[in-house]
Formats: C-alpha cells, sequence, structure tokens
C-alpha cells in the first residue's frame, strides 16, 4: 500500500506532486480562469452550465477583437459576464429592429440564429471602450445584459 | 536553556494570538468584512421560510447594519430608499420566494476613508430556485457602498449599484 501511494522513490514522487501542485495553481490562479456559464444569453453557442476557461493571456499581445467571447469581471474575477465583442473603441454603434450596426454598416453575426426586434440608440464608444453583447437575441432586450465595458473589465478570451 | 527557550516559544506564540486577534477583532477592513458577511446571511432567506414573523425578524435584524439615514440607490430609473425605517419597512412587506434565496457578497474590496469611514466595492450574488420548474437560478450585481463606525459598529451609510455594461 505505501509503495502504491509512494511509488518506489517517495523522494522523486514528492518532486512530481510538488511539481503538479505548482503548474496547477500557475496555470488556473494566472493563466486560465475557470468559468461556469449561467443563463442563456450565449445560447445557442454556450448553454446554461457550460464549463470554460478564460485565457488571461490571449490578449497579452494584441488588443481584443470583434468577434472575441470574452470574459468581463465585474467587481473582481469571481463572478463575469461572458459575452461576445460587437464594436470596437471609437465606432458608432447601433441595433435596428435586432441588427447590430457599425459605422452605418450592418454586422454580419453568423453566430446570431434568431433576431428579437432590438432597437438601441447610436452610441459611440470612448478610446477604450468595447461593446459587447450575447449571442441569444430572441431574448427580450429588457432580460439581456449587454452594453458597453471598459478594456480594463475584459479579463480574457474563452478558451473553446 | 530549556527554560528560556520556552520563554521564546511563549513570547513568539502570544505575539502570533495577539496579531491573529487583532486582525480577527480589531482591525477595520476585517470588521467591516465580518459585518458583511453577516449582513449576507440576514439578507438570506431559507426555503419555505415564508413565515411572516421570520419576515419580520430578518427586516428588524436589518437594524442593525445600516446607519438611520441610509441613502440607498436602486438605480436611474428607479426611485431610492432615503432611510433605514424606509428599507427596513420595505424588506418587511416584501415576500420573498417560496424556495428562498442565498446572498453571498464576493471579490469585496475595502478602502478606509478614515478611522471611521470607509467604502467597500463588492459583488453580489444571488442563488435561488425557479419556485415553478425547480431550477436553480442566479443573479449578480456590483454594488458600491459607504460606511462609518458608529457606536462601536461598521453601519452601511449608503448604497448604489454599478452597471458592469453599460447601456446606451
Amino acid at each position: 500500500m505505501r509503495r502504491l501511494l509512494l511509488g518506489s522513490n517517495p523522494r522523486h514522487t514528492a518532486i512530481r506532486v510538488a511539481v503538479l501542485v505548482s503548474a496547477a495553481v500557475v496555470v488556473f490562479g494566472a493563466i486560465l480562469l475557470p468559468v461556469r456559464l449561467s443563463g442563456i444569453s450565449m445560447e445557442p453557442t454556450y448553454t446554461d452550465g457550460a464549463l470554460n476557461f478564460a485565457n488571461r493571456l490571449a490578449f497579452a499581445w494584441r488588443q481584443p477583437a470583434r468577434g472575441d467571447v470574452v470574459a468581463i469581471r465585474m467587481a473582481g474575477p469571481s463572478v463575469v459576464y461572458v459575452k461576445r465583442i460587437v464594436g470596437l473603441p471609437g465606432e458608432r454603434v447601433e441595433i435596428t429592429m435586432g441588427t447590430v450596426v457599425i459605422d452605418g454598416v450592418p454586422l454580419a453575426e453568423p453566430t446570431v440564429v434568431h433576431k428579437a426586434p432590438w432597437n438601441v440608440p447610436p452610441l459611440t464608444l470612448g478610446g477604450d471602450e468595447y461593446f459587447l453583447i450575447g449571442d441569444n437575441r430572441a431574448m427580450t432586450a429588457e432580460n439581456h445584459d449587454f452594453g458597453r465595458a471598459a478594456r480594463e473589465r475584459i479579463v480574457g478570451k474563452l478558451l473553446f | 536553556m530549556r527554560t528560556s527557550g520556552s520563554v521564546y516559544v511563549s513570547v513568539v506564540v502570544a505575539l502570533l494570538v495577539a496579531y491573529f486577534s487583532y486582525q480577527w477583532w480589531y482591525n477595520p477592513r476585517r470588521a467591516i468584512k465580518r459585518q458583511l458577511g453577516e449582513l449576507a446571511a440576514t439578507l438570506s432567506v431559507p426555503p419555505d421560510s415564508r413565515d411572516g414573523l421570520d419576515r419580520l425578524a430578518r427586516a428588524a435584524r436589518l437594524r442593525a447594519y445600516f446607519a438611520p439615514d441610509v441613502r440607498i440607490s436602486l438605480g436611474p430609473s428607479r426611485p431610492g430608499l432615503t432611510s433605514r425605517d424606509v428599507l427596513v419597512g420595505a424588506v418587511a412587506a416584501w415576500n420573498p420566494p417560496a424556495g428562498g434565496w442565498n446572498v453571498s457578497f464576493v471579490d469585496v474590496q475595502i478602502s478606509l476613508d478614515s478611522d471611521a469611514t470607509a467604502r467597500a466595492y463588492m459583488t453580489v450574488e444571488i442563488n435561488s430556485s425557479d419556485p415553478r420548474t425547480g431550477q436553480p437560478a442566479y443573479d449578480a450585481r456590483e454594488v458600491r457602498v459607504g460606511m462609518a463606525e458608529q457606536e462601536g459598529a461598521w453601519v452601511i451609510t449608503t448604497a448604489e449599484p454599478v452597471e458592469t455594461l453599460q447601456r446606451p
């Protein structure tokens, strides 16, 4: 039993365990943020209860781009929104009868299946602001959290 | 040698006990976190706790966590609450969901403005279950609160929601 638990060389086993624990602490503490989705606002791309990870290093070498699904922190990283970026800094965003319009051009959104006739008046995003919205546009706009958020709130990009 | 070693150990243990006692009981940040934790427990409603007496008792307990002249903003489109009595009355009149709910404050960040005033920024999590389907329901909102030490206890003087995603 002792051999089964500690292996033939307990010292080596202890080193392996220490390396594994250290790697897990670094990966899940500093790089990958575990995310469990709650709610239907990202359907059909992500369903309620789906598990995923937000890659905190995704935007270390590039800025968030349109179409990226990102985690947006609330007061801290324990609770995050998961939304898709549709508007980039400086762009003029509006929603007309369910269609997102960027700088006057309707946005093609292949991930959106049904579009309820949402209407959102135009706004121009600030220099560090993104416009974020879920893929489920079949629900009412009142029940769907969306809008603009500062770059510093974006924690990372969803891994898959 | 053994005697002086025991003395050193005793001194170190006493210092550690004093340090942790201070951190737990007297450090204002810890005191505020403890107070907020107790408030979250008071706001939580156990399943099938729809008894009127329970509700009144819970509302009465809330008085310990708010200043008499507390101002609570409910967002730009709704009128706020302007005193503790109004808040307690609103909570007493509110009928909790049949499945109850659990309130918790996470990612609490506290900044002390002075010895007797502080601000806290946190996410309020609410876990409940749909009374019809029994499915778990979840909501979370950011809140910023002002606090003050009054008569030896930290109480909330202001509270306002923070919009994570700002709508036009």
